[in-house]
């Protein structure tokens, strides 16, 4: 059993500080298997479902003794809906995984630094997510936890097709690993688009989080792996990082020259920003976004003091309807402009220290 | 225009997604946009196609003209899960992993086409692999003796042979326990 509930609290393991924070939010690997001989989840019987659930069980001890980390097994059917949607936005678990609710579950260590979905699409989804740029550290946990379950389940692999997925698209390796990244200055110098076109010829898929390209509102991306056959995992974390490394120096400069060539306009934006949520009494969540990226490019730049990158993570959770909706009484939900009074309580409280820093 | 969701209030957000160069959109009221949150992952937003759709349409494209040939024979059947080709074919998705067995002949283009490769490189279960990483050495230095003799290095094929017929004792010997 865990101390604190994940759901209790907005902090998650990846919201540390961590390599290149400036511009990268956070790395996750995760790593799509399967046991051998039984139908994947969409097609199994309840009663493989449950014993598969059982068998996960079973290893905890295993899990605990090796990691030195307290883990639980939290059963979809036993979440409500605000706790299920505080896991998503999190990451710590995918929206996909609450379809199949009397079988499916979530495998969580203490730190929240691993979560097993289990019986989504695969029947073993095993993710670490780390904060920052940290491929290899995250890859080498999730292998070492790949094994350790290996020694207890018969993995479904095949010679060719390498380990056997639900989906064609993650056979082989399984691996899809992905790096968050806040690009604002890309985006307001219109470099955002060729950049994320170029990603895509390069095998590597990028992803707008709400809203698309120039579009992104709060200008963050996720990049990914788009194969996951016919190259070692090596391999296709190297590649992941080479590119990331790229939109990492590019987005710096990109931050070099709107500070140098418009000063004011850049401290004018992120300052407005600020005083609109010290001060707004109604917060809708689009606007909400957008201000969050303003002040993060503020951190990013220096131009904002007594605001963290943590703290500006963990708000990534706590405007968020899941969080807010936990103000709630029990089995209601809280229409949006409930949410959009809470939401700018919320700000007003956490930003109440923040001050623009003084021009040089 | 109208929520896709809700089909009752205005759109007022409005999500474009590129994945590998396909454009969709997706036209929201602020009620249920909100169900998603703001820096929701979107993956269960109901777009109009999902991956499952793409990959079936590959391989439709694929198979048209070899079902012509023969429209009589009965369809490939997985013996575990009982999924048919088409099924396969309609979803995208394999049903167990015996499919991957049962549709053999049909996977070649298809992993190509996802993954530019139909063959695996990389990790092997340490238990669940054994003999995989044997045998992927014996391939690798067959390989290499080949080379050796065309370029009549008698010496490295030699050494070579040895390995080889080591490494293959060793797997006679580990499939008799």
């Amino acid at each position: 059993m865990l101390k604190t509930m994940p759901w209790q609290s907005p902090a998650a393991y990846w919201m540390q500080e961590g390599p290149d924070q400036d511009v990268i939010l956070s790395t996750r690997i995760r790593l799509a298997r399967n046991v051998s001989g039984l139908p994947y989840p969409n097609f199994q019987t309840e009663e493989n479902a449950q014993a598969l659930l059982q068998q996960i069980e079973e290893i905890i001890p295993l899990l605990e003794e090796s990691t030195e980390n307290r883990w639980q097994l939290f059963r979809l059917k036993d979440l409500n809906e605000s706790q299920r949607s505080i896991l998503v936005d999190k990451h710590l678990m995918s929206p996909n995984l609450g379809e199949r609710e009397t079988q499916a579950a979530l495998l969580l260590r203490e730190d929240e630094a691993v979560s097993i979905m289990i019986n989504e699409e695969d029947h073993l989804r095993i993710q670490v997510l780390f904060s920052g740029l940290q491929l290899e550290p995250a890859w080498n946990l999730a292998n070492t936890l790949d094994d350790l379950l290996e020694s207890r389940i018969d993995f479904a692999f095949s010679d060719r097709y390498g380990y056997k997925t639900a989906c064609p698209t993650n056979a082989g390796t399984g691996l899809r690993a992905s790096v968050m990244v806040h690009l604002p200055a890309l985006v307001m110098s219109q470099k955002i688009g060729p950049l994320l076109t170029g990603i895509n010829q390069l095998g590597m898929v990028a992803r707008g989080i709400y809203g698309e390209g120039t579009e992104a509102i709060g200008h963050v991306f996720q990049i990914s792996n788009q194969i996951s056959m016919g190259k070692p995992e090596k391999e296709i974390l190297a590649g992941l990082q080479a590119i990331v490394k790229q939109m990492v120096a590019e987005e710096r400069q990109a931050r070099r020259m709107l500070a140098e060539r418009t000063p004011l306009q850049l401290r004018d934006k992120v300052g407005r920003s600020l005083g609109m949520v010290q001060n707004a009494y109604l917060m809708q969540s689009q606007e909400a976004v957008k201000r969050w990226s303003d002040l993060r490019l503020g951190v990013e730049l220096n131009l904002i003091e007594y605001v963290g990158y943590d703290q500006l993570n963990r708000l990534m959770v706590q405007l968020q309807s899941g969080w807010l909706n936990q103000e709630a009484p029990a089995d209601e939900t809280l229409t949006p402009e409930q949410r959009d009074v809470l939401r700018a309580k919320l700000l007003r409280q956490e930003l109440r220290e923040a001050v623009i820093s003084p021009m040089k | 225009m109208l929520c896709q969701e809700c089909q009752k209030n205005q759109a007022t957000i409005h999500l474009t997604k590129m994945v590998n160069g396909q454009k969709t959109e997706t036209h929201l009221c602020e009620v249920c946009a909100a169900k998603h949150g703001p820096f929701s992952l979107s993956i269960g937003l109901p777009l109009p196609f999902s991956i499952h759709n793409l990959l079936s349409g590959l391989m439709q494209e694929e198979d048209s003209a070899a079902a012509e040939v023969n429209p009589e024979q009965a369809p490939l059947t997985c013996p575990t899960c009982g999924m048919t080709y088409p099924q396969f074919r309609r979803q995208g998705r394999f049903g167990c992993p015996t499919c991957y067995e049962t549709f053999e002949s049909k996977l070649e283009p298809l992993m190509n086409r996802i993954h530019g490769s139909h063959h695996h490189e990389g990790k092997i279960p340490l238990r669940g692999g054994k003999g995989i990483d044997q045998r992927r050495r014996l391939d690798e230095l067959k390989g290499k003796l080949l080379q050796a003799v065309a370029k009549e290095a008698f010496e490295e094929a030699a050494v070579l042979r040895d390995e080889i017929k080591r490494l293959s004792l060793e797997q006679e010997e580990s499939k008799e326990c």
